[in-house]
């Protein structure tokens, strides 16, 4: 890791810091204010239509205030919006420098390809975390403070770890073709398909257990009470695994 | 004789073609070494090779004392860098890519920075993006001496500059590294920049390397003679060494010489003759006939 690099790359991030905060803070904020106005809205819907479409879930979530910042944050936009969020931060990492032909620039001077790398990736990797934590806790301050609800904080804080360390596994993923891709939103879009892949296997039986996204929700923590140790440490491993793939393309890399 | 860069049967592959063929050299220290060759050369790939950017196929390389391939970061700390086409952070202003660059070398010469911005009359406050290519090529130039190099590599550096900043960039180079004993690694097609600084040249052909040799040495060995004789003279007389080529017309022959001019001269004066001119050649003139003649 290298400080100088660290603080070229956050400043390079820090419009999508910006922007992606704002956005992420901004829905994060909506969801507790639009909840008696969605409820409201809900109950004008006919009892059968609702069983038939929204299913026990839609009716349940207004009985308990955090099932309800779960099912909307982590379960829904945390997830849609971080992914969007994570694949925008890694594309441009290091197919930004190659397109932007800077990187003959930045590895003639005395730095090792691995410390570039991997302080790319652990830029990324802050940026994304800030981002979700932000908003997150953003969240859980004002529904403390603010309004007539309470909410289990840390079983929410725990679901997001989740949430995290599947966003961390797309970044990674995202890293890995901005890494053998040398065009960013080849290497976005390269991602995005993988991601569309993943979602796909959710509408298999068989295959639902390799969708990521599943995971991510943490429903089975959040629902259940049991946190999925498991499929948190394959979703470390996989960050891990992606990373060092990405490293060793880079090392190996010809510019 | 301590040596800046060896390179030894150096090889690099594209697909199927070699864009460095064995390349072979040395480049004593403190030498200004002109790297010459038309474009496509080669030249660029072994620069790229010399500082990690590309990893030979074959062979090996070294450059102060460190091999190219494993000790790539510690060359780079005591290697200045000068390229064709300089890209830098075009978001940053001067002043930051200074303030950049500065951390990752052990020596960092701030009056020099200082020096050569106001000579320059480079705005540390404008941004990379608003600079034209001759004031990043100057800034280039001060990025590539701020860290007191041991070595500084110039790949195409006057390219992009006119007549008036070609001329100063040469003459920084030589009073800042040269005049100091540091090495001056100076690729280019420019050959009349080549020919006002460097002491030794290589030129290289389609990845192979052609020639080698001191520029004085190689002004004095190679000549054209141009001699008219009074009647035929036997073929036998070109095919002696040290005649490279030659073209005749009647009985006026046009001789490209390299080495052995004055035992050429002597057999030709054998013969009755009306004209016999030894005539120069600058590095351009050698050049192009070099590598004419490699490519046939």
């Amino acid at each position: 890791m290298n400080s100088i690099l660290l603080r070229k790359e956050l400043r390079e991030a820090r419009w999508k810091i910006v922007l992606g905060t704002a956005i992420l803070t901004a829905t994060a904020l909506f969801i507790p204010l639009a909840f008696n106005y969605i409820k409201d809205l809900i109950s004008v819907l006919p009892q059968e239509q609702l069983e038939k479409y929204g299913g026990i879930m839609t009716l349940n979530i207004f009985n308990d205030f955090s099932l309800y910042l779960w099912s909307q944050w982590n379960a829904k936009n945390l997830t849609q919006i971080g992914t969007i969020l994570a694949v925008l931060v890694g594309m441009n990492l290091i197919a930004g420098e190659i397109s932007g032909r800077t990187a003959g620039f930045l590895l003639t001077r005395p730095v090792s390809r691995r410390s570039v790398f991997l302080t790319k990736a652990l830029a990324g990797m802050l940026t994304i975390i800030f981002m979700v934590w932000f908003a997150t806790i953003i969240m859980v301050v004002v529904v403390n403070y603010f309004m007539p609800y309470t909410i289990d904080a840390g079983r929410l804080f725990l679901t997001t770890v989740l949430t995290t360390l599947g966003l961390l596994v797309l970044f990674s993923l995202t890293l890995l073709f901005s890494t053998l891709i040398d065009e960013p939103v080849k290497a976005g879009g390269a991602t995005l398909l993988i991601i569309l892949l993943i979602v796909l296997f959710g509408w298999f039986g068989p295959l639902r257990f390799l969708n990521l996204f599943n995971y991510m929700s943490g429903a089975r923590y959040f629902l259940g009470g049991i946190f999925p140790v498991v499929p948190a440490a394959v979703m470390c491993g996989s960050i891990l695994v992606l990373s060092i793939a990405g490293l060793s393309v880079f090392e190996k890399k010809e510019f | 004789m301590n040596l800046a860069i060896e390179f030894e049967n150096l090889s690099k592959n594209f697909g199927e073609k070699k864009a460095v063929d064995n390349l072979s050299l040395q480049v004593p220290e403190g030498s200004i070494f002109g790297f010459l060759g038309p474009n496509g050369a080669g030249k660029t790939t072994t620069v790229k090779m010399m500082l990690g950017l590309l990893r030979p196929d074959g062979g090996r390389g070294r450059v102060l004392n460190r091999d190219i391939g494993r000790e790539s970061e510690a060359i780079r700390s005591k290697v200045g860098y000068v390229a064709e086409v300089q890209e830098m952070y075009r978001y940053m202003t001067v002043q930051e890519i200074i303030s950049f660059c500065k951390p990752f070398y052990p020596h960092w010469n701030d009056l020099l920075v200082k020096k050569y911005l106001d000579f320059f009359q480079l705005p540390a406050r404008e941004k990379i993006k608003s600079l034209s290519k001759g004031m990043k090529t100057q800034l280039a130039l001060i990025l590539g001496m701020a860290p007191e190099p041991e070595l500084l590599v110039l790949d195409e550096p006057t390219s992009g500059l006119d007549t008036i900043n070609r001329q100063e960039f040469l003459r920084i180079i030589l009073e800042e590294i040269a005049v100091q004993g540091k090495t001056v690694f100076l690729s280019s097609h420019l050959l009349h920049d080549v020919e006002r600084v460097a002491d030794q040249v290589a030129i290289l052909n389609q990845g192979k390397l052609i020639d080698i040799r001191p520029i004085d040495n190689l002004k004095t060995s190679v000549k054209k003679i141009r001699v008219v004789f009074q009647k035929d003279v036997p073929e036998e007389l070109f095919s002696q060494p040290g005649i490279q080529s030659y073209t005749r017309e009647e009985n006026a022959y046009l001789l490209s010489v390299e080495d052995n001019l004055q035992e050429i001269l002597n057999s030709l004066k054998k013969y009755p003759y009306f004209v016999l001119d030894i005539i120069n050649q600058n590095l351009e003139e050698i050049f192009i006939e070099k590598v004419r003649r490699d490519q046939e």
